[in-house]
């Protein structure tokens, strides 16, 4: 019963994960911009969000909107301030991003240590009360964090499936160069994915600071579980990347009947890097 | 103040041969590492337990840390350099944190958080080293043979210009019939081999070692002298370890209070970062040369499918 618990909340840690991964994948092939500052965005987001509950004590739904929203502005402004400055300028390669986006995210997790102080801080118990009974309780927390994934992954395969604005995208994630040879190289879808990606990661910012509340390390932790979970499944491939997520989840919370919880994550980060050994394109990969 | 400098002198000294090693992996062959502090770890308490336990010869210590800072980078590098490049950088971060919780955890041998502290001065043959002066004269001169030892593999061996061509074009090195992967491999062993070596000396300089030394934050510490000075040279990494090794503890001075001198110098080294990215990609080496080079841009590195498609990491140079 012990592993069944563990797997319940493996699947729904995991489903976060996958979910941020999402973001992370969405922005990834659209921009082709290894944007490491999801993690900046899921802090932001975490901190007004608790700032906003647990703080000013303002309802949980109108806030989660707003935090959400505050989400979608940091991942344009990122993206307007620093990433398009730098393609302009330059033409920037993946390394010019990657440090300039590891440069946000050192910039605002340590402004937000110093606003919140370093250590871990907690929204109240709500969601910990559990459903069912005596032998096998599962915290609302956890139904509501794979429910919040599946909406969200559902979201986005039907705007990628069935609108414009998702033929653009996926045909961004195809051939960067032929979109611009016949004119439609425009920058505005590239603005709107990183909107759209910074979305999810703050979707899955939410759910998880009401888990496990939100510490300022945790921003890159975060960026490098979606990166992982991204890496795990396949590169450009959705699914792979909530696939990737459930697995680094289960992994990790199932080892936790075995291992002390310090090791946690260095588990989960372990069975990634099993994986790679041996598939380096990720589970769902096509080969390299 | 004299003390507060050679101290720092000691410790940016020390970070030079890091960053000079890290630079092998970002500069030389493009492959980004976010685990580097690991591997001066490694090497420190490698000299701690045998400065403890064995011998405090600070050859004998240097050969040891090289030795198991060698095999952990093998380890390491096993599965990561299969990664397509610009992935490196999430397996050496996946390396970083089983490491930093083998240093907290294993506690038996690491002494976990509490460190392990004590361990004696470092001695060459009858001569005990005590004075940081000296300790500044011993990293002087490792720095000075790690400058030669890394001129001649890169600059003068063909293992070197391989490792730049694994890094400009991958497909041209396969065509050569030689493995991009193994030649990574060669990097991130030589890499793990050099950190370990400054790592020896600062176990034995600083008489203490704990996990908090050998954590992300001192990795990107280590990026972030490689940026700084420029990638790919071998004064780069030199000018950038000096600027920010006295640089950022120099914000210490300050008289702030601890809680806001630590986010404080991270924020600083994280806007250098954008700054330097957004005006000059090539880092402080650049700017005298009045260049900034126009990269080619994704027009070279498309290919068909999203999941295959290789993004070159020399956006930087």
């Amino acid at each position: 019963m012990v592993i069944l618990q563990l797997i319940i909340t493996g699947i729904a840690v995991g489903a976060l994960y996958g979910l941020a991964g999402i973001g992370f994948n969405l922005i990834f092939s659209t921009t082709r911009m290894f944007d490491i500052s999801i993690g900046a965005t899921y802090l932001i987001v975490a901190y007004v969000y608790y700032s906003l509950v647990a703080q000013a004590r303002i309802p949980v739904a109108a806030t989660a909107v707003v935090a959400v929203a505050i989400g979608g502005l940091c991942g344009l402004a990122f993206y307007l301030g620093v990433y398009s400055w730098i393609e302009r300028r330059s033409f920037g390669g993946f390394f010019t991003y990657f440090v300039a986006s590891f440069g946000v995210l050192t910039v605002v997790q340590n402004l937000l240590a110093m606003i919140y102080g370093s250590a871990r801080v907690f929204i109240g118990q709500g969601l910990l009360r559990t459903i069912g009974g005596s032998a096998l309780e599962v915290p609302k927390g956890d139904i509501v964090a794979i429910g919040v994934a599946i909406i969200g992954y559902a979201a986005l395969e039907l705007v990628l499936n069935r609108t414009r604005i998702g033929v653009r995208f996926r045909a961004m994630g195809e051939n960067q160069d032929l979109l611009r040879t016949i004119g439609l190289g425009s920058r505005r879808y590239w603005a709107l994915a990183f909107v759209m990606g910074s979305v999810l990661v703050g979707a899955s910012a939410i759910v998880t600071t009401y888990l496990q509340g939100v510490a300022p390390s945790d921003g890159f932790t975060l960026a490098n579980f979606a990166i992982a979970a991204v890496l795990l499944g396949g590169v450009g491939r959705y699914r792979g990347a909530l696939f990737g997520g459930l697995l680094l989840g289960v992994v990790e919370n199932v080892a936790l009947a075995w291992v002390p919880g310090a090791w946690e994550q260095a588990v989960g980060f372990g069975v990634l890097l099993v994986v790679l050994l041996f598939r380096p394109s990720g589970l769902l990969g096509s080969a390299v | 103040m004299f003390a507060f400098y050679t101290n720092a002198g000691v410790l940016a000294v020390l970070a030079a041969i890091s960053a000079l090693a890290l630079n092998v992996l970002i500069g030389e062959t493009g492959i980004f590492s976010a685990a580097q502090a690991v591997f001066y770890g490694l090497g420190a308490y490698t000299a701690a337990l045998v400065g403890l336990h064995v011998s405090s010869s600070l050859p004998l210590s240097a050969l040891a840390g090289m030795v198991v800072a060698g095999l952990a980078a093998l380890v390491f590098a096993i599965p990561a350099v299969r990664v397509r490049g610009d992935y490196f950088i999430v397996a050496s971060f996946a390396f970083s944190v089983i490491m930093t919780t083998v240093f907290s955890q294993w506690t038996s041998v690491t002494g976990g958080n509490a460190g392990i502290s004590g361990v004696p001065e470092a001695t060459i043959g009858p001569l005990a080293i005590a004075a940081a002066s000296g300790y500044l004269a011993v990293a002087v001169v490792f720095l000075v043979l790690t400058c030669g030892a890394l001129y001649v593999i890169l600059r003068r061996a063909p293992v070197g210009r391989m490792l730049r061509a694994v890094r400009d074009d991958e497909v041209a090195v396969m065509a050569l019939g030689k493995s991009p992967a193994y030649l990574r491999l060669i990097a991130v062993v030589v890499a793990g081999v050099v950190s370990g070596l400054a790592g020896v000396v600062y176990a034995y300089f600083v008489s203490f070692v704990d996990p908090s030394g050998f954590g992300f934050s001192e990795s990107i510490l280590f990026v972030t002298m490689v940026i700084f000075g420029g990638v790919g040279s071998l004064a780069g990494p030199l000018i950038g370890a000096l600027v920010v090794g006295f640089g950022i503890p120099s914000l210490g001075l300050l008289n702030l209070p601890s809680s806001v001198i630590g986010p404080l110098q991270q924020i600083v080294v994280g806007m250098i970062l954008i700054v330097l990215m957004v005006f000059y990609p090539g880092g402080l080496a650049a700017v005298p040369e009045g260049l900034m080079r126009r990269v080619p841009g994704r027009g070279q590195t498309a290919s068909s499918t999203p999941g295959t498609e290789k993004v070159t990491a020399h956006g930087a140079r």
